[in-house]
């Protein structure tokens, strides 16, 4: 959490171009009604109310439409009726029915993370949630229906651990997900002394809840997938369960030194976030600081909570955007293609916004004029703060940063309603679903229903979406790397598990092409295959399959 | 031990039986120039070491009038004036013996020791002369160490030290100039042997216990040193100066209360000394006790009301409750105070830049500067405030923040964060060399900088030598365990937080 601060940097002149994306909440009318409840409304006793959770954009039905996942939490004096996880299936027409009782995703407690991904390749998705507790995973049955399998597949924990981030990623490459955890820390109610009643429990003189810093690391967990529904934990002899110095929350694995092995990074609280590259012999080497992805430009520890993944610089490969307390800069890590990184926050002018408490976040083409632009949202963590210090409010806005091509970012003051209005937001997830050709966002609040914005963007700009589906690699394609040249640049991306902060994107790749009319696809499986794709037209989704080339969309009303 | 050593320094000029050897051993006594018998010779040195000086100078004078070019014999007539404490005959008559035979060892030995007596730094070309001839001679050695010192070469007097083969476990000014030497070239752990020998050689005496802890807690052995300072805060329990820093030794091993309690008793018993709230004031920013630390401070104000750290304190302190208009006010009035120094607009600036006024902010060190052209902390902001901005490297303004930050490490090199800036800085051009570099200076002024350990394995990381990666990575070892320390103390320090146990002293109408 907190406890630096950087000054902001000065705003530069508006460039004054129109920024063509437009956003509105229609969690509403689009039936997104419950609230997400989360520990205390007007304060917090202890961290655990605090960090809040994920949610996710997952077709778990396979009708080509984007249907929502929302996690959710307790409270200390016990869950309110109708608390839980939600699911709400994608009625085709702007609006949501909540089926997670019909799934058999009910489910009340602390939960954190969701990580998606068909950990089993029968052809659905399935899904891995964190908590404090217990972690489950749902097995997609595909009928409609999920199964709690954690048990069976192994995964029980023998002892009570805080679940964060998650991310199902093929480390050694044999086509089966495996399945990463990042664990925050530990926690006892029993041991952990209520706010200002200890060490690292006082904001600006303030009692506030007690953490992290202070109380223990947790250990993450890296299971390897037997391919046979099972996992077995592989933490200590792939080296990533050693006790690293890491409050670990949100998880993304992609290819960050591009030599054909996913790695994995982990946004680490109030302590250097981790990078963990892979060996290619079921082993991972920390390298987070050499790497550049670790801290602070001074060399500081930072809160990492949330992060982005993607290419705002389209030279081909995947850059890194992370979250940080309010005083802080959120920070901006440029690649340079092998894996080592440069704090480009000041540059990018990124750095003008400290205002407020950052998480969920996305390096996405939001105006589709072909540069992904960086957003995310905002929320303290001291709810009673506020009262007191009315700079740090407990709701606050969301941020958008439009990409403005030449290596820095506008903030964009006016992108619609839904992006002025203050809320407590944690988790977020970027997709399309309505299936109009932009990004839309999925926006989990605490205590309040989620947001669901609506991109109403101008129809002028190309686009086009790449849906991949593997054979010989994990059938999600969970690692697949896309290379997409249009208008004489590359801009890379992947498909992940999870990103932005506990949360899961759209699988379907998407690239704004601005004014170009095609682009050029090269993929590069996770199983080492390359294919090439020449002239692809835009405004539309191609679906991909691995040796098999373009198949049809399932259920895409555009195609 | 002072007298001692001069006068071995003197005596030792007369040498009986080869006074007409140089200090090399070969003969300097000119042979086409008449000169004394040697029994005359004999017979001075005798009366002189019987103490006979005025007899000596008698005979010496009598000599001199048949042989005046005598070097021998001027030497020793500046002894015997010496001896007598007639300093300006004798450095008369050293003068004409130097005159006559430049390398004359009594002559030499006896103006050096004139013009040590006064500190004057006459004696060091001299001394250094008598030890290019005789290296071995720990007397003049152990002067000069000591002539040094008094001058303000301690680095100097730190060679000089080291460099002799006899201990001065002996000789109590040696021990203390010499281990204030060190604590000032910033060796304090190596300066606790020397004043524990101090506090053994005068075991009646307070201060050399009192300096051992000082060491002791400035090369963070602060077990030690409250095992010297106990038995002396229960000798005498009214020394402010004893309970501070038994406040410090208690702090850093975590015994906050302990500190606590001493550092107000040191307050009662010296309330009009500033030092002690500011000292209190920064143990409530280490503890987020912010309230206690302003009520100390304003309890502080009412007593001494125009005291420009005090203000500074309360500034601080309330900047860390982000009350930023209180903490604007407190450093414009420390400011007001004393307008010489400019560290409340350093203040003052880092207020504004935390209200988020970094533009307005710019300017005012420019106007802030031309007033304190010399002030590292100002000329470090600036180049701070331009970076911060994310300023084209390659900008004129940049530019100008560079010059700035050298200037600021030009000004005063142990700037370990100017370093740290520069460092950034060329790291953001992809001038890895003089990132690196800074590094080093900075490492150097602080081995604990994590800010130029980060930066100077991001330079070591472009480099393809195998001596680079490894140093890197020991770097990353290094750092991981520095932030670990740095979690710990973290958490150490705000385990405790002050409470306001018993009112603060008040301003009494005497």
């Amino acid at each position: 959490m907190g406890g630096r601060v950087v000054a902001a940097q000065k705003k530069p002149a508006t460039s004054n171009r129109p920024f063509n994306a437009r956003f509105v909440d229609v969690a509403a009318s689009a039936g997104l009604l419950a609230p997400v409840i989360y520990g205390g409304v007007d304060d917090d006793k202890y961290i655990i109310e605090a960090n809040g959770c994920g949610c996710a954009f997952v077709d778990y039905d396979n009708d080509g439409w984007m249907d929502i996942f929302l996690l959710s939490g307790t409270r200390l004096s016990g869950a309110p009726p109708g608390a839980g996880n939600r699911l709400y299936r994608n009625n085709r027409d702007g609006t949501f029915t909540d089926v997670t009782r019909q799934a058999g995703l009910e489910a009340v407690g602390w939960a954190n993370s969701v990580c998606v991904g068909d950990y089993n390749n029968d052809g659905y998705e399935d899904l891995f949630c964190t908590y404090f507790g217990q972690n489950r995973l749902y097995r997609n049955m595909g009928d409609g229906t999920f199964r709690d399998v954690t048990k069976e597949a192994g995964l029980i924990d023998s002892e009570v651990r805080w679940g964060a981030g998650c991310s199902f990623v093929d480390y050694n490459r044999d086509g089966h997900l495996d399945l990463f955890v990042s664990n925050y820390l530990e926690f006892d109610f029993s041991k952990v002394p209520g706010p200002g009643a200890g060490a690292n429990c006082n904001f600006k003189g303030i009692p506030i809840e007690c953490g992290p810093r202070g109380l223990p690391f947790g250990k993450h967990s890296l299971y390897r997938n037997n391919g046979d529904g099972t996992f077995t934990d592989v933490s200590k002899e792939s080296g990533i369960g050693q006790p690293w110095a890491s409050y670990g929350m949100t998880v993304v694995s992609a290819d960050f030194n591009e030599d054909g092995w996913p790695d994995i990074y982990v946004a680490s609280d109030s302590t250097p976030s981790l990078l963990f590259i892979n060996q290619h012999d079921g082993t991972f080497k920390e390298q987070g600081i050499e790497s550049g992805v670790a801290l602070g430009s001074d060399g500081g520890e930072e809160a990492g909570m949330g992060v982005g993944v993607g290419d705002y610089d389209l030279d081909g490969h995947i850059d890194i955007f992370k979250t940080h307390f309010s005083d802080d800069t959120d920070v901006l890590y440029h690649n340079d293609g092998t894996g080592n990184f440069d704090d480009v926050t000041l540059q990018s002018k990124i750095g003008v916004e400290t205002r407020f408490v950052s998480w969920g976040t996305g390096i996405v083409d939001l105006d589709n004029d072909g540069w992904p632009d960086i957003f995310f949202v905002t929320g303290s963590v001291y709810p009673n703060v506020g009262k007191l210090l009315p700079q740090y409010p407990d709701k606050s806005p969301r941020i958008l940063f439009r990409n403005l091509g030449n290596g820095t970012f506008e903030e964009i003051a006016d992108a619609g309603p839904g992006v002025t209005a203050r809320h407590s937001s944690r988790g977020c997830a970027f997709g399309d679903f309505d299936n109009d050709g932009d990004m839309d966002i999925l926006i989990l609040n605490m205590n309040e229903p989620p947001s669901l914005l609506r991109n109403d963007v101008d129809a002028k700009q190309h686009w086009l979406k790449v849906k991949l589906v593997g054979t010989k690699s994990n059938r999600s394609a969970i690692g697949a790397r896309v290379l997409a040249r249009y208008s004489g640049h590359v801009q890379a991306q992947e498909v992940t598990s999870q990103s932005s902060y506990y949360s899961c994107n759209d699988s379907r790749l998407h690239f704004g092409l601005g004014q170009a009319a095609d682009a050029d696809l090269t993929i590069h499986w996770p199983s080492g295959v390359v294919e090439q794709y020449h002239a692809v037209k835009c405004n539309q989704l191609v679906t991909i399959k691995e040796s098999h080339g373009v198949v049809p969309n399932l259920g895409w009303a555009r195609s | 031990m002072r007298q001692n050593m001069w006068r071995a320094l003197l005596i030792s000029g007369i040498c009986i039986g080869h006074c007409a050897l140089g200090m090399n051993g070969q003969q300097v006594t000119m042979r086409n120039r008449p000169v004394a018998s040697s029994e005359k010779i004999q017979a001075i040195e005798s009366a002189i070491r019987d103490r006979q000086y005025d007899d000596a100078l008698g005979m010496a004078s009598a000599a001199l009038r048949l042989t005046p070019n005598d070097a021998r014999l001027w030497a020793l007539e500046g002894i015997a004036y010496s001896l007598r404490g007639k300093d300006q005959d004798a450095l008369a008559a050293f003068g004409k013996a130097l005159k006559i035979s430049p390398a004359n060892a009594a002559a030499l030995r006896g103006e050096v020791q004139l013009y040590s007596k006064s500190r004057d730094k006459r004696a060091i070309p001299l001394l250094e002369e008598i030890l290019k001839t005789n290296p071995k001679d720990d007397t003049a050695r152990e002067m000069l160490a000591l002539l040094e010192a008094s001058t303000g070469g301690c680095e100097a007097a730190d060679r000089q030290f080291s460099l002799m083969d006899a201990p001065i476990s002996t000789h109590p000014e040696s021990l203390e100039a010499y281990g204030n030497c060190l604590v000032q070239t910033g060796q304090a752990e190596k300066a606790v042997p020397l004043f524990q020998q101090l506090a053994d050689l005068l075991p009646t005496a307070v201060y050399p216990r009192y300096d051992l802890a000082v060491v002791l807690v400035e090369s963070r052995q602060s077990e030690a040193a409250i095992k010297v300072l106990d038995p002396l805060l229960v000798a005498d329990p009214s020394d402010p100066d004893m309970l501070s820093l038994a406040s410090d030794a208690y702090e850093a091993v975590g015994n906050t209360p302990k500190a606590v309690a001493l550092l107000r008793q040191a307050i009662i018993l010296s309330p009009m000394d500033t030092g002690y709230y500011t000292s209190f004031a920064a143990l409530c920013l280490d503890h987020e006790s912010y309230q206690v630390g302003i009520d100390m401070i304003h309890a502080g104000l009412q007593r001494i009301p125009n005291d420009p750290s005090l203000y500074l304190s309360l500034g601080l302190l309330y900047a860390q409750l982000a009350k930023y208009d209180e903490a604007e006010a407190a450093f414009k009035t420390a400011g007001q105070i004393d307008s010489r120094q400019s560290v409340s607009s350093y203040a003052l600036d880092l207020t504004e830049i935390q209200k988020n006024h970094s533009e307005e902010t710019i300017a005012n060190i420019r106007e802030q500067l031309k007033a304190h052209p010399n002030s590292a902390l100002l000329h470090y902001l600036f180049a701070k405030l331009v970076v911060g901005q994310g300023t084209d490297s390659d900008s004129k303004l940049s530019g100008e923040a560079l010059q700035s930050a050298l200037l600021a490490v030009k000004i005063k090199p142990d700037m370990t964060e100017a370093r740290d800036l520069l460092a950034i800085m060329y790291t953001d051009k992809n001038q890895f060399g003089p990132a690196m570099e800074q590094c080093r200076l900075a490492l150097k002024s602080n081995p604990d900088d994590q800010t130029a350990i980060y930066h100077l394995i991001l330079g070591l990381r472009h480099s393809q030598k195998p001596q680079d990666r490894a140093e890197a990575a020991k770097l990353v070892q290094r750092l991981s365990e520095l932030q670990k320390v740095g979690r710990q103390k973290e958490t150490n320090r705000k385990r405790f937080k002050l409470v306001e146990e018993e009112p603060a002293p008040t301003a009494k109408s005497n």
